[in-house]
């Protein structure tokens, strides 16, 4: 193979040469063939499932319009009655604490019984925050004086709620009469039923534990101490320090006081500290 | 003075583009009014042009003819849109070298030959076969044939944006101007690529050249 020495071939010659590749006639017959149904299946072509979702979607639905519009309404329906119910009770439950006679577990039984008797009733209490409750637990609840219940007798207690007032006023419906019966039988029964507690005995003492006990009011008056006072305690603090943390003006820093320290401790620190010498009176610093 | 010629071939559009483009425009117009059979006169039209763009790069006649039929239909769905404001031959090349580039670039492992006959009859083929060897009848076909492998290696050998510049401007006769809106780059861009491409070609295809 010589090739032609005349003339100069470069690299542009070349590449045109590719140019000259070119496909038979006979291919554009079937290049216009495919390229046809190419065209035909593009316009069937899938669309992608999150295009067409909510089209099918909505057309699935077509068919059910009617049943899913009742089930709706009913499922609203119910959903509003059992928030009406809800809050009706919610209500209800909203017992003060004052109320509850702790250390009895009748009391229990009260309290369900009446909710039980009258479960669409709404009975507002004066509502006790917890700081209003006190701690201790051997505090007297049963406050005559702001009207709350007073009787350890869980019947009369629950004559007295059912009846809605605060004093000890007779049953008059036949409902509240007949569960107040129920309660006094309950009472004098043993809490056995066909040979078996009623209730679990690790259970009982429940309700004591639940709701804490609630002091009497006290006069925001009188919880306040004169000046007199607080200037005497002030002068006493440097040089009698448990002396001056006494303050036998208030009822209950005096009570707390008296069950922490002793009088013979108190007794005993004050004198360590003062001293008589002749005329004189030592203090100690 | 030739280097203005030169200059003003690559840069400016030739009357006869600009006639043509305004011919395709009203076709496009056609077509969007609702006469779709006109879209047929534009495959009619830019068939071989596309076809060869695509096989240039990919070296593959079946590939080629697929997606030439890709970038055929995703013309035809979009070309709505086409507004106009380049021409619709720059914006069908676009298409169809954005397919053979896709195509290119999920497909960068695979790569083997399937050429197309070289058409010995064409005038310009045939004088550079000619010049290229001095024997005919089967040893002339084989060393065509060998020419022609040889060819397209070295194109393979390309990276993607070279070979697409090359056989934008060497092969289908482009200007930078157009090869630069095609391929969304700058003139300055497209004639370094086409700089570095032909110096690797040169080097590829040293022993069948001929100063």
């Amino acid at each position: 193979m010589k090739p032609d020495h005349q003339k100069p071939v470069r690299l542009e010659d070349l590449l045109r040469l590719k140019r000259a590749e070119r496909p038979a006639p006979q291919f554009w017959a079937e290049f216009e063939r495919e390229l046809r149904a190419k065209q035909l299946a593009a316009l069937v072509t899938k669309r992608p499932w999150w295009q067409t979702l909510p089209a099918r979607a909505m057309a699935g639905l077509s068919r059910y319009h009617l049943p899913l519009g009742a089930t709706a309404v009913l499922a609203l329906t119910f959903l509003s009655v059992r928030e009406y119910q809800a809050q009706n009770v919610g209500s209800s439950v909203l017992v003060s604490p004052g109320l509850v006679d702790q250390g009895t577990e009748n009391n229990l039984r009260v309290n369900s019984g009446f909710l039980a008797a009258a479960p669409g009733s709404v009975v507002v209490f004066p509502a006790i925050s917890s700081s209003e409750v006190a701690a201790t637990e051997d505090a007297d609840i049963n406050a005559s004086a702001d009207g709350n219940f007073t009787t350890a007798d869980g019947a009369d207690r629950a004559s007295a709620l059912i009846g809605g007032g605060t004093d000890k006023v007779a049953v008059s419906s036949p409902s509240a009469r007949s569960i107040a019966e129920n309660f006094a039988a309950a009472q004098s029964d043993d809490n056995t039923f066909g040979g078996r507690p009623l209730l679990n005995p690790a259970m009982r003492g429940f309700e004591s534990r639940v709701m804490p006990a609630r002091t009497p009011m006290l006069d925001p008056l009188a919880q306040m101490k004169a000046p007199a006072d607080v200037r005497r305690a002030r002068y006493l603090g440097t040089a009698l320090p448990v002396v001056a943390n006494a303050k036998p003006f208030t009822p209950r820093s005096s009570e707390r006081l008296a069950s922490r320290i002793s009088d013979e401790r108190l007794y005993e620190s004050v004198n360590s500290r003062l001293g008589l010498g002749g005329d004189r009176l030592m203090v100690k610093f | 003075m030739n280097a203005i010629k030169v200059i003003g071939k690559t840069l400016v559009a030739s009357p006869e583009r600009v006639l043509e483009a305004d011919a395709d425009m009203a076709i496009v117009h056609r077509v969007q009014a609702g006469d779709v059979a006109a879209f047929d006169e534009l495959i009619l039209k830019y068939r071989e042009r596309v076809l060869g763009i695509i096989y240039n790069m990919t070296s593959n006649r079946e590939d080629a003819a697929d997606l030439a039929q890709d970038a055929f239909i995703k013309t035809f769905q979009s070309i709505h849109r086409f507004s106009g404001q380049s021409s619709f031959f720059t914006w069908l090349y676009r298409i169809a070298v954005n397919t053979a580039l896709s195509h290119l670039r999920k497909h960068r492992l695979r790569s083997f030959f399937s050429l197309q006959q070289i058409d010995a009859d064409e005038p310009v083929s045939r004088e550079i076969i000619a010049a290229l060897t001095d024997t005919s009848g089967a040893e002339k076909d084989t060393y065509v044939h060998e020419l022609q492998e040889k060819l397209n290696e070295a194109m393979q050998k390309l990276s993607i944006k070279h070979r697409t510049v090359v056989t934008l401007f060497e092969i289908e006769g482009l200007s930078h101007q157009e090869i630069a809106e095609i391929m969304d780059s700058s003139v300055g861009t497209v004639r370094s690529r086409l700089h570095y491409a032909k110096q690797l070609l040169q080097a590829e295809l040293q022993p069948y050249l001929r100063q």
